[in-house]
């Protein structure tokens, strides 16, 4: 099957994700006891996930799927967010998002993916996240 | 005569993956739905011969929508597309009625082959 065909409507519909999951962090931020914007974020990603996966972007899946664990984890323990948790997504978001554009130019590789999200794999080291 | 397909997913990028395995292997894809709502209400109106049901939508989940659509009609033929990782979520969906499942990322003859089995 050739994957390449769908590389346009991955970006086109990552992006799109990638765009909600910032409005999602800036909603979270102002109203830090809301359950919604976990849970968009937790589709949002999960959503990324599939789709990176699918296309054989293995460092997207993988960087995804760090921040899907995290999520499930906040969103399970139903506890506001501290704010360093809050820039962190907000710094995984952007890093994802570089990600994403570097997957599809051919250039997965050049992803600087180690430090996106430090510490994220002890946060939410539950392997429950669908 | 093909058969009728109903596809679920909240992804346009899965949705057009998917309905363009299943057509180069000459079904019909009669509807799409992007949440789960849209699937049961989907299913009602076009009685499709299978059902393609993504697991986390926004609105009603890939399971609840089983539940429902299990409900009007007991013999609906649907195929869950589960995430690695999600073996739980999937049986959950088997009990509630669900035939099958394949994992993402997709290769087409695994698509194509747990569709056979569910159509019998």
């Amino acid at each position: 099957m050739d994957l390449s065909q769908y590389a346009e409507l991955f970006l086109a519909e990552s992006r799109e994700h990638l765009s909600a999951c910032n409005q999602l962090l800036l909603e979270w931020e102002r109203n830090r006891a809301s359950p919604e914007p976990v849970s968009g974020l937790f589709r949002a990603v999960h959503t990324i996930k599939g789709m990176a996966a699918t296309m054989g972007y293995g460092r997207v899946a993988d960087l995804a799927h760090r921040m899907e664990n995290l999520l499930d984890h906040l969103r399970r323990s139903g506890r506001a967010p501290a704010d360093e948790i809050v820039q962190l997504l907000f710094r995984a978001t952007d890093a994802l998002e570089k990600a994403v554009g570097l997957a599809v130019a051919g250039r997965e590789r050049d992803a600087d993916l180690a430090r996106a999200l430090p510490g994220a794999g002890f946060v939410g080291a539950s392997s429950r996240a669908p | 005569m093909s058969h009728t397909v109903l596809v679920c997913d909240d992804a346009i990028f899965m949705r057009t993956m998917i309905t363009d395995i299943l057509a180069q292997a000459g079904f019909e894809v009669v509807g799409e739905a992007e949440t789960g709502t849209q699937a049961v209400e989907k299913y009602r109106q076009l009685k499709p011969d299978l059902v393609t049901m993504d697991i986390v939508m926004p609105d009603m989940g890939g399971i609840d929508a089983v539940r429902e659509i299990v409900k009007q009609d007991p013999d609906a033929k649907i195929l869950m597309c589960s995430a690695m990782g999600q073996q739980a979520l999937v049986v959950e969906a088997i009990q509630a009625g669900a035939k099958d499942f394949v994992v993402k990322p997709f290769q087409p003859s695994r698509v194509l082959e747990a569709v056979q089995r569910v159509l019998g």
